[in-house]
């Protein structure tokens, strides 16, 4: 505290800095006051960054943007309630509110006192009359739950049950619940408490959390993101589902699916059932992913039901976007085993900064609540824990109804019989039911057993619902805990495929009681609906019998999605101490080559890789198993399974060539990676290199290398003097790997005396990993020569590969003078070469001053880029009156700035950042500006830099995509994704800082910097820099103009370039935030005539096949193929049947015509037959 | 003080003045922080000694240190698990593991038993004693089934970790057989695997007993005629004035043995005989605290609340609240923020947590203060 107050000195006020010198005083002196008054400074501090809106609801209401059709009013606001985090109603209509004001961060010294708020609306009115502190003393408490009789509270490192016993709205009794959740952050502590329909409670926690619970069933671990399932009956927790990085939202539809939606994620819906695992969830090696890729991060969740609502909203799901201050609504349809989600137009928004929503909820009254947090601050970790700017005392629940609509009538279900409960099953409300359900379970169990009985036999077959109704009767059994074998047995045969799948989750929570549960089981395998085969195949990975594997794998014989292909991998792992041994002794066990390749590639058994290997090279793979089989081969074969694949290669029997190359490709990875060579290899190294394909002759040279096939010495020789500039580089590699005497003199007299500079360099390259004291002897007699540019900047970047050869360099450059150009170069190269991690490093700092000395000074910097807090709010006022987003866009889209290689706007560019789409939104200016100028200081979670050092030594930096149980997956700097078995890591860490370089502005002018913190401020605010939910085309590819299609003549012609790969060719290009892709960023292409075209392209996942419909703004008579297709366009609007795949659309036109305005493609949906798809982003 | 010697103690457990004690283990450990009790209970044993207590105990934490994984790696849970019993400078180590480790069976009992000598072998080097326990039994556990098998398995590991410290001449108290008894949920939280408010007394003093630190309830027996006063703490300045109908003496008292709660009073009784007709109040210190006919002092008065029975409350509360801050400091919410590896965002607050070391010794001053023996003058006088 103390140290944190001195460091704002220079921003304190006068006043201010009295109390500092007081407190600096009494520094020495072991005191309580201290503290406190060391806090209270820190306030005085920051008070000239405020810059915060009107804290008046009224201001709040004015300025609020409701759907048409809707209104907007006010609940209920402080001081009624104060900062909620999570709210959930009880029976009687009241509306529990957890609190907290000492969130995010209790400071030294300090007691928490956070408390638990019921809102009631006594006379109905929609505007809550009385607010009843129910419990204090709560220490960051972030969920809360009301039912059996009192609420349950999450309280930091547990969850207690609170009871008023004696009536006076206060609780009085205490009974810990669970204890042993983790509290490694306060944004990520369990939260999110929610009854399912089958009367389990559910809750959230997220990826900073690691929770230890001891339970009377036993030790229950979850680290990281997940879900978690607790039966307060029978006190039995389990983890539900895994992953995220902020769990947020988290809700059940009508059929007991559950959703959830990801505070810091990227994918809006999540689809979960039993076992999902998403993204962050250590040790997995599979995940899932959203419903949708690119969409804003999302808090809360609810799904519509009741009379009071549109008809067609029913089902929809309502969750908020806290960062754009919006509430969101998705309409799902279902798709095989789980949903397609589509956003539609918003609920509710705003331009008020203040406006976070958190929490969202259908009320007893059919209209829907939103919890408002309330605060100009939502960052956790990026701004400080104490900024005066985090509001901590305001918070509002607004209530938003349909107009000219009856609401709900209250259905006072409190005092209400067995049966008139069992009637309210039937209600369309989904609160209603579950309310019921919730007071029928505290019931005597006896006496629902007999009502459900009567109920059940009085329901009417005939009516549309009746099969619902009996779900609800099966779930009120599954919440008393009494088992009904007949009633699940007739649900599992009935028409409603989502009653029978519900039938099969409540059948494996039974199967202790149900001793049949696996014959079942081994049944609904063969459902003919996907819903129900995938809870089947997650309900057998309990059973560990051949039974149980054979039935699953059975699932393989219909159509497979992602969800089912997901859960029947997860099965088959588990259940791999049955079916292993069997399979290896007899392959043909499963009587379908499918089926084995299939559950070979779920474990990591070296035996299990050694039969792959064989099939594999036998080629008894089937087409669609054959790149998992290779990935398989390459990562984890041995050295006896390389060689089968070896001689493979060498004697091909396949007839296939692709498939000789990817062999090729498997034993350098494994060579590579794990230093792997098969057995008895050379002589036919020789034929090979013969052969009259480049890319296998490549490859070849390449295994000569690392395989240090010494006796080839005279073949790389040869194909050094190559004319194919590629090849001798090769080859040139190859040598540099030989590492034996003789190659390494033939490299030296090379890089001494070789006639060609370019031969010299690379042979240069080579020995810096050698004999990097005599590379740089060599290295620097021939920089004094005053090489070219390219070939100076390759010396350079040779011996900044590694800490060690930059000192050699260095220490040889400090007694030698090189001429200044020269070194500008070298010093230029440090700049771009340099990883973040090494620029401080001893050797980085020797060549500097090195070069400097020979004149390698760098022009000054145009944009200062070591500002303090004052010229930060300075800076920041600046671009409040003076900034033009229109031009900061412009200068954030340019090349030479790099943003959109890492960061993407609306899912599209670049992944190696965060997604900058709200960024104004949630971020403060000056924030802003700071994390522009010291990225390090200010990391999204999700984006923490991972360093991974291997058994070899080597190093490998990155963003973590997933750490799997057998691999490590890890984004690099070009934002490829790598896995790396586990087996070859030492450790994985994690490091502070960030990949984004800094002083990466430098070269701005001072107003192109505001203009661009001008654009990066109105990021995510309404008007047009918005990203809004209409379906534009965000990610393009064009193609370059490159040597090929310059052979092509007139536009005709493209449409015989679709069926060419240009893919590696292309140049990857975003739209702007409004969605159109400005025409002079489209490279041109001259065809053989010298005219001008371009032809850009965008990739589009068909989902559910039908009319794929567009619409094209902003170029005249532009030609488009939907795949090779070509589709007319009138006025812009044109359309294809289209089947289930990715497509890519290809779209060619005249440059002469097409002026100097920007493309735009909306996809157009609606139609009854029209395609369901998502439009591809990302790099 | 002659009532209180450490001879009596076992040479295997016996703090020096300036020790510290340290608990370590799974929720049976981190629990006993919610009540204090078998801090209270040392450190009110030696009230001559400054002796300071932390707790280390992690909820579904092994021998491995599995549960104090998170999200910053390194250090890994175990190498956490090491840094922070060295950062808490331990010179005694009473270590309560097993019950998490118990549930993987036999199977992987000398996995166990590698991880706990692993364990002893680093708390050895540290320079601290260890004190082992037992584990407890599992009162429910889902089914009947289960439970008896969870306690077998229970007990195995408590032969693991006896014969552990019969190995290494280390004390070892079962507190197992403690719990088993006709009404056992009633000294569990409702999950019955955690221990409630009777159940942690009953843990403290099960422990008190072993390392045999036990002490006597006062009692004060005064017959009025002969002017005798027979007791087990020491009493002086006894005077008896206005024939027997004014009794004073000064004893010199501190807080009970056992902590004063709710459910289970112990307090201090004083008989007088041979006294004569009439009502009699005892004031202690100078306050008022009974009063009864002869008859009732004869059969003997209870004293429900004492200076010594505040003198406990208040140790109590000095103990939850020093363990409640030092929980935060060394466990706090956000550490990943603060003390883990976005410690470049909010590592300031590191400052803040080492700020909360300035409370903590303070607050074990405060408890060494509160459990300082006081001579009291007791005064038993007739009514007018």
């Amino acid at each position: 505290m103390i140290l944190e107050s001195i460091s704002y000195i220079k921003c304190l006020p006068k006043k201010a800095r009295r109390h500092q010198k007081l407190s600096q005083i009494f520094r020495n002196k072991t005191s309580v006051v201290i503290l406190f008054l060391a806090t209270s400074i820190s306030v005085h501090g920051q008070n000239a960054l405020r810059d915060i809106p009107s804290p008046d609801p009224q201001d709040q209401m004015d300025r609020f943007e409701v759907a048409a059709g809707f209104e907007v009013n006010l609940f209920a606001a402080d001081p009624m309630v104060v900062k909620p985090i999570q709210m959930n109603w009880d029976a009687q209509g009241r509306l529990w509110v957890v609190s907290s004001t000492i969130y995010p961060h209790l400071k030294p010294g300090e007691t928490a006192n956070d408390k638990i708020l019921v809102l009631e609306d006594t006379d109905r009115d929609g505007i809550a009359d009385k607010s009843t502190v129910f419990a204090e003393g709560l220490f960051t408490p972030t969920g809360l739950l009301p039912g059996d009789g009192g609420v349950y509270v999450a309280n930091s490192t547990e969850i207690l049950h609170l009871k008023d016993t004696n009536g006076d709205g206060k609780a009085d009794e205490t009974t810990r619940i669970l204890s042993g959740f983790g509290t490694g952050d306060a944004h990520h502590l369990i939260h999110t408490f929610r009854w399912g329909p089958d009367g389990l409670m559910y809750f959230n926690q997220s990826i900073y959390i690691y929770s230890h619970v001891e339970t009377p069933y036993g030790i229950r671990r979850l680290e990281g993101g997940g879900v978690w399932q607790y039966n307060t009956k029978t006190q039995k927790l389990e983890v539900y589902a895994k992953g995220l990085i902020n769990p947020w939202g988290l809700q059940f539809d009508k059929w007991g699916k559950s959703f959830l939606t990801d505070g810091a994620g990227r994918e809006g819906i999540n689809y979960a059932f039993p076992g999902a695992t998403f993204v962050t969830a250590p040790g997995a090696e599979r995940i899932l992913s959203g419903l949708n890729p690119g969409q804003p991060k999302h808090s809360g969740l609810d799904i519509v039901s009741g009379s009071h609502m549109p008809k067609d909203w029913s089902g929809s799901l309502i969750t908020n976007d806290f960062r754009a201050n919006r509430v969101n609504r998705f309409v799902l349809e279902e798709q095989g085993s789980g949903f397609i989600s589509k956003q539609v137009d918003d609920l509710l928004w705003t331009d008020h900064i203040g406006f976070r929503p958190v929490d969202i909820l259908m009320g007893p009254d059919g209209a829907i609540y939103v919890a408002d947090w309330y605060n100009p601050i939502i960052q956790h970790g990026e701004v400080d824990f104490f900024d005066s700017r985090r509001d901590q005392q305001h918070g509002r629940i607004w209530r938003i109804t349909k107009k000219d609509s009856p609401l709900v009538k209250y259905p006072e279900l409190e005092n209400k019989s067995i049966l008139e409960l069992l009637e309210a099953l039937k209600s369309e409300e989904n609160w209603e039911r579950l309310q019921a359900k919730l007071i029928l379970k505290n019931r005597d169990e006896l006496n629902v057993t007999e009502g459900l009985k009567e109920w059940v036999t009085a329901l009417d077959p005939s009516n549309p619902a009746y099969e619902h109704h009996l779900l609800e009767a099966l779930w009120v059994h599954q919440a008393i805990g009494v088992v009904n074998v007949p009633l699940l047995k007739k649900l599992l045969t009935v028409n409603n495929s989502e009653a029978r799948a519900a039938a099969v989750r409540v059948l494996v929570h039974w199967k202790e009681n149900i001793p049949e549960t696996q014959s079942i089981l081994v049944s609904a395998v063969k459902d003919s609906h996907a819903t129900v085969r995938l809870e089947a195949i997650v309900g057998l990975e309990n059973f560990k019998t051949m039974d149980a594997t054979v039935a699953a794998l059975g699932a393989l014989d219909q159509t497979m999605d992602v969800n089912l292909d997901f859960a029947l991998w997860h099965t088959v792992s588990n259940l791999n101490s049955v079916w292993l041994p069997e399979v290896l002794n007899n392959p043909a066990y499963f009587g379908d080559m499918g089926k084995t390749i299939f559950a070979l590639n779920t474990v990591s058994d070296p035996k299990s890789t050694t039969l792959l290997a064989e099939l594999y090279s036998s080629n008894k793979v089937p087409d669609k198993y054959l790149e998992l089989v290779q990935e398989k081969m390459a990562k984890y074969g041995s050295s006896e399974d390389l060689t089968k694949i070896y001689l493979e290669v060498v004697n091909p029997t396949s007839g296939n060539a692709d498939k000789q190359l990817k062999d090729l490709e498997i034993l350098l990875q494994a060579a590579k990676e794990r230093g792997l060579e098969p057995q008895n290899t050379s002589s036919q190294l020789r034929t090979l290199l013969k052969s009259e394909n480049e890319a296998v002759e490549i490859k070849v040279l390449q295994l000569i290398g690392l395989w240090k096939k010494a006796d080839l010495l005279d073949l790389l020789l040869q194909k050094n003097k190559d004319s194919n500039e590629e090849v001798r580089k090769v080859a040139m590699e190859a040598m540099g790997g030989l590492d034996d005497a003789t190659s390494q003199e033939v490299l030296l007299s090379m890089a001494e005396t070789h006639e060609n500079e370019s031969i010299r360099v690379l042979a240069i390259s080579q020995l810096v990993k050698t004999a990097p004291e005599k590379a740089a002897s060599v290295a620097i007699s021939l920089l004094t020569k005053k090489p070219t540019e390219n070939d100076i900047r390759d010396i350079f970047a040779a011996f900044l590969t590694s800490n060690a050869a930059t000192d050699i360099l260095a220490t040889a450059l400090s007694n030698t003078v090189i001429p200044s150009e020269t070194a500008k170069v070298g010093r230029k190269a440090m700049q771009e070469l340099l990883p973040w991690h090494r620029r401080n490093k001893d050797g980085a700092l020797k060549l500097k001053v090195a070069l400097e000395a020979s004149g390698g000074v760098l022009p000054p910097e145009r944009m200062p880029q070591q500002l303090d807090n004052q010229q930060i709010y300075a800076l920041a006022q600046e671009v409040k009156t003076q900034a033009d987003p229109v031009i900061g866009e412009a200068i954030y889209r340019r090349q030479s700035l790099m943003c959109q290689n890492c960061h993407g706007i609306g899912g599209a560019g670049g992944q190696l950042g965060p997604d900058l789409s709200s960024l104004g939104t949630s971020l403060p200016i000056d924030n802003i500006i700071k994390s522009i100028l010291e990225p390090t200081e200010s990391i999204k979670e999700g984006f923490e830099l991972q360093k991974v050092t291997k058994n070899d030594g080597g190093i490998i930096m990155g963003y973590l995509v997933n750490d799997g149980a057998r691999e490590v997956v890890i984004r690099d700097m070009a934002g490829n994704e790598n896995g790396i078995p586990k087996s070859q890591i030492k450790s994985l860490e994690k490091v502070p800082g960030s990949l984004m370089p800094a002083g990466i502005t430098a070269r701005l002018e001072k107003h192109e910097f505001i203009d661009l913190v001008g654009y990066l401020s109105k990021l995510g605010s309404t008007g047009s820099f918005r990203v809004t939910n209409e379906k534009l085309v965000r990610r393009w590819k064009a193609a370059p103009d490159f040597k090929v299609l310059a052979k092509m003549t007139g536009e005709d012609k493209w449409q015989n370039l679709l069926s060419k790969n240009l893919n590696p060719m292309l140049k990857g290009l975003y739209s702007q935030v409004a969605g159109d892709l400005p025409l002079g960023e489209i490279p041109l292409v001259s065809d053989n005539s010298g005219q001008k075209f371009s032809l850009v392209q965008f990739e589009v996942d068909i989902l559910k096949e039908g009319e794929l419909s567009l619409k094209l703004t902003g170029v005249e008579q532009a030609k488009v193929w939907i795949g090779t297709k070509e589709i007319t366009l009138s006025k812009g609007i044109g359309s294809a049947k289209v089947s289930v795949g990715k497509q890519w659309v290809n779209i060619a036109f005249a440059r002469e015509k097409a002026g100097n305005g920007s493309l735009k493609i909306l996809i157009i949906n609606g139609k009854s037959n029209s395609a369901q798809s998502q439009l591809i982003v990302g790099q | 003080m002659f009532f209180h010697s450490s001879v009596f103690s076992q040479q295997t457990f016996g703090p020096q003045d300036g020790d510290r004690i340290v608990f370590l283990g799974n929720a049976l450990i981190e629990n006993e922080q919610q009540f204090g009790f078998l801090e209270y209970q040392l450190t009110n044993y030696w009230p001559e000694k400054h002796l300071t207590f932390r707790n280390l105990g992690w909820s579904g934490d092994t021998v491995f240190g599995e549960a104090r994984s998170y999200y910053t790696n390194p250090p890994g849970p175990y190498d956490l698990l090491i840094s922070q019993i060295k950062a808490a400078e331990p010179d005694w180590i009473i270590i309560g593991y097993g019950n998490v480790e118990a549930q993987e069976g036999a199977a992987r009992l000398s996995h166990f038993k590698a991880g706990l000598n692993q364990l002893l072998d680093s708390v050895e080097a540290i320079g601290a004693k260890a004190v082992l326990l037992s584990t407890i039994p599992q009162a429910i556990a889902g089914s009947e089934e289960l439970m008896v098998k969870r306690n077998e398995e229970l007990l195995l590991y408590n032969n693991t970790i006896a014969e552990i410290s019969k190995n290494r001449d280390l004390a070892f108290i079962d507190v197992f057989n403690a719990f088993i008894t006709p009404n056992q949920t009633e000294n569990y939280e409702n999950n019955g695997v955690h221990l409630n408010e009777a159940g942690y007394l009953l843990f403290a003093e099960t422990i008190m007993n072993q390392l045999m630190l036990t002490t006597e309830i006062p009692t004060f027996r005064i017959d009025a005629s002969t002017a005798t006063i027979e007791s087990n703490v020491p009493v002086e300045k006894i005077s008896m004035t206005d024939k027997s109908r004014r009794i004073s003496f000064n004893s010199t008292l501190q807080a009970p043995s056992k902590p004063v709660i709710k459910s289970q009073l112990n307090s201090q009784t004083i008989t007088v005989g041979g006294l004569k007709r009439g009502i009699y109040t005892l004031s202690i210190g100078g306050k008022l605290q009974a009063i009864g006919s002869r008859k009732d002092w004869e059969e003997g008065v209870s004293l429900q609340q004492s200076p010594s029975t505040q003198q406990s409350e208040q140790l109590l509360k000095l103990i939850r609240e020093k363990d409640k801050i030092y929980f935060h400091q060394y466990r706090p919410q956000n550490r990943t923020y603060i003390i883990g590896f976005r410690s470049y965002e909010q590592g300031r607050h590191k400052e803040g947590l080492a700020a909360l070391d300035a409370l903590i010794f303070w607050l074990d001053d405060q408890i060494n203060q509160a459990k300082k023996p006081l001579t009291l003058q007791y005064l038993l006088e007739q009514l007018p």
